[in-house]
């Protein structure tokens, strides 16, 4: 049976005892590479974890907020690898223009009764890409905002995802948000 | 952690009868509002439930259309109207096939239903079979009878699956007997998994210990079929109800349309479709959405299906101006820039202030834009 | 068939519970920010106390007798143990207006996923978040005025949620001997002001409930 003891945990915390890195890495702030294909730059501390080709970003949790990076989905590929098999699934092209790029990325993580809003042309870096935000809810009933920008590079989708509460959390980081958007520059190879 | 026993209709019936026996006894029927008192199960069942209902309330997945939700608690009081004042509707919108109710009468459609009932007797038999696990009391039985046959050495799981298609199959039969009770005309319950066999020929719906394992398909539309032929049909004004449904139905089928198409289950779509155009309501929308389904499978016979699907819907007054946007998307893939500019164009004087307008006035300029 | 002893192992959970929340507003080292206030006024929003009786570990029924005795027993326990000195305990009233009522349900449900995010970081030390740097306070957002402005300017608010599980069946001798039978709790002391919460997770068995500890002076 286990047995937890927070308020031990708690001070440890407080005392500031260094603590062995967990499963999640710090992202400070400054400059960071994304899959090699551009930079962002971040004034906030955020907590990264990786899996495959999507680094996911977080201040206060993922369940609260995140920052999703979706690295280079190529001409085939789904957006999710766990739907690789399935043939049902939308797959993208690397011929899609930005109006088919969007409804690539509704139908894979979002779906009717989803809709998106306020689509439009958006800046990545130097390159054409697209903008939008929806409202969704989980199965956990809380309602989240989303903001979604992405463009082709290189034959490639990258797509940026900043979601969080909407009662809370996403308005609380949108602004850094919008800043590190505003800072995509894309790496030239 | 779910406790909460839904019994949901997702496949055919079967119209055998059964008694209601649960494992320790007979079941008496639940009685026009009655609750249960003190610490029995059933009673702590209730708790939840309402528990759950009042999540649900603020949940997006809920349609607040109080027209709708009206019509749907006006069949439930045709079917039973000693009941009905406790049966709570909601329409969910989610496009599965599905219908559930919990044991305090909280009673879930799901939109994917509606979107593929024909008329009224169609989904009052759905409704009546619902209607009869609460009466039954179905949930506290298959409850008791799990408890008993949870034993060291793991659950009895086939015996479980037998009991709850026992269940299954009276549903069925209450079903059907509030459906005649109620002037309808019998033979449109067989239709209902008539239907659904179309859909998904090959398989039944996998039983799981929440929502119970069904008869097949094939036995229960068999059943169906024979009630219906026995039952006094001549002579009689039967009911079916078309138009009243339809007029119900035509508020809402465009956003059903679009959650089926979302689903990118092609195949069953594609039946769906192809009933629903034979019935010939609202073809405008129906060949639009015909046609997204095949732009969204993309192949490229689908593209060339798409266009004329398209094209088939801006023939009748419904056609939503979004076949137009459809129709820039295609022929700007197939490399037609002439007719996806026109198409858009004609898109955005028809809605200017689509959600995607400025997206579409960019491609519209690099289409215009000399190459 | 072993019987859980719910009221005393609840009532030392509560006692826990209570008295390392109230600990957060001792003792500012441990959850900076907070503020000694002078005449807390502490409203008390619905335990969510619940008895579960599990034939499985997904399938149950909620034990309606014993739920609604252990909320009683937790409700007298908190008012005992805060409602004296300074403190002021405001009972909890629903909103009439149907619209205030579905805004304060999904507060609660918000704060309720708040405080699953943060046990699941306090549970597992390799779950901490680095970007969090030791901090305790975790904002619920400045909605959480809805209750303040609600309930006659209570300062803060005082969330507790314990789960009772008792096995049954024939699976219970074998399931209950890998410790299925459980006590889990938490509580949250929101301040009103701040919308910052403190709170606590004791996670207690039958043999096991987690040990007092006493008021920072």
């Amino acid at each position: 049976m286990k047995r937890l003891s927070a308020l031990t945990a708690l001070a440890l915390l407080a005392a500031g005892c260094a603590l062995t890195q967990g499963n999640y890495r710090l992202v400070e702030p400054g400059v960071r590479s994304i899959d090699e294909t551009y930079r962002v730059y971040s004034r906030l501390d955020w907590s990264s974890a990786a899996e495959g080709k999507i680094e996911t970003w977080t201040v206060d949790g993922f369940s609260l907020e995140s920052l999703k990076f979706y690295k280079g989905i190529a001409d085939g590929e789904t957006m999710l690898p766990n739907r690789a098999n399935d043939i049902t699934a939308a797959r993208f092209r690397a011929s899609m223009t930005p109006l088919e790029s969007v409804e690539f990325v509704v139908d894979s993580l979002y779906g009717s009764p989803f809709t998106p809003r306020s689509v439009r042309p958006a800046h990545f870096g130097r390159a054409d890409g697209f903008r939008f935000e929806v409202s969704y809810w989980r199965g956990d009933g809380v309602k989240r905002e989303a903001l979604v920008t992405g463009a082709t590079v290189k034959g490639r989708l990258h797509v940026i995802i900043y979601e969080g509460t909407a009662l809370y959390h996403f308005e609380r980081y949108r602004p850094d948000v919008e800043r590190l958007l505003e800072s995509i520059a894309l790496i030239d190879s | 952690m779910r406790g909460f026993l839904v019994f949901a209709l997702v496949a055919p019936l079967l119209g055998a009868c059964a008694t209601g026996r649960g494992p320790t006894g007979p079941v008496a029927d639940l009685r026009p509002a009655e609750s249960p008192s003190g610490n029995t199960d059933e009673a702590g069942m209730w708790m939840q439930t309402e528990r759950t209902e009042t999540r649900m309330r603020i949940s997006a997945a809920v349609v607040h259309d109080p027209a709708l939700n009206d019509y749907i608690h006006g069949l439930v009081c045709r079917l039973s109207a000693e009941h009905c004042a406790a049966i709570r509707v909601y329409v969910v919108r989610d496009p599965a096939f599905m219908a559930s109710m919990g044991p305090t009468g909280l009673l879930k459609v799901h939109t994917g239903l509606l979107l593929r009932m024909a008329n009224e007797a169609q989904l009052s038999f759905v409704l009546g079979h619902e209607i009869g696990h609460y009466v039954r009391r179905h949930s506290l039985q298959r409850w008791e009878d799990f408890k008993a046959k949870s034993t060291y050495l793991g659950l009895e799981a086939e015996s479980i699956a037998e009991f709850s298609r026992v269940n299954e199959r009276e549903a069925d039969q209450i079903g059907y007997t509030l459906l005649v009770k109620a002037g309808y005309d019998p033979r449109e319950a067989a239709r209902v998994w008539e239907a659904m066999l179309a859909e998904s020929p090959s398989k039944n719906p996998p039983p799981t210990l929440f929502i119970g394992a069904h008869p097949s398909t094939a036995e229960r539309l068999a059943n169906l079929r024979e009630s219906a032929a026995t039952a006094a049909t001549t002579g009689a004004d039967l009911r079916i109800g078309r138009d009243e449904y339809l007029a119900q139905l035509r508020r809402i089928r465009h956003w059903l349309l679009d959650d089926e198409v979302g689903r990118r289950q092609f195949k069953q779509t594609q039946v769906v479709m192809r009933r629903l155009i034979e019935e010939g309501d609202g073809l405008g929308d129906l060949h639009f959405h015909a046609g997204e389904m095949h732009r969204r499978r993309g192949a490229p016979e689908d593209l060339t299906t798409a266009i004329s699907e398209y094209r088939r819907a801006l023939d009748f007054p419904d056609a939503p101006p979004e076949a137009y946007r459809s129709l820039g998307i295609v022929y700007a893939r197939r490399g037609d820039r002439t007719a996806a500019r026109d198409a858009f164009a004609r898109y955005l004087e028809k809605r200017p202030t689509a959600e995607d307008h400025e997206l579409i006035e960019r491609q519209l300029a690099d289409l215009e834009a000399p190459r | 068939m072993k019987r859980l002893r719910v009221r005393p192992v609840l009532g030392l959970a509560v006692l826990a519970t209570v008295l390392a929340t109230g600990a957060a507003l001792a003792d500012p080292q441990r959850a900076p920010g907070v503020s000694r206030l002078s005449d807390p006024r502490v409203l008390l929003l619905p335990a969510q106390v619940e008895v579960w009786e599990i034939a499985t570990t997904w399938f149950g029924v909620l034990k309606p007798e014993p739920t609604l005795n252990a909320r009683r027993y937790t409700q007298a326990a908190i008012e005992r143990e805060l409602g004296h000195g300074r403190v002021v305990l405001v009972p909890y009233t629903a909103p009439a207006d149907p619209e205030r009522n579905d805004r304060h349900l999904a507060l609660l449900n918000l704060h309720a996923m708040i405080r699953r995010e943060v046990l699941g970081q306090e549970a597992n030390p390799l779950n901490r978040l680095p970007s969090k740097r030791g901090r305790l306070e975790w904002s619920v957002g400045p909605g959480m005025a809805a209750f303040r402005e609600d309930s006659s300017g209570a300062t803060h608010a005082l969330l507790l949620e314990l789960t009772a599980r008792r096995m049954v069946g024939g699976q219970h001798a074998t399931l209950a001997a890998l410790g299925s039978d459980r006590l889990i709790g938490s509580a949250s002391l929101v301040d009103l002001n701040t919308a910052t919460s403190y709170g606590s997770t004791p996670s207690a068995g039958e043999a096991s409930i987690p040990r007092a500890r006493p008021r920072a002076s």
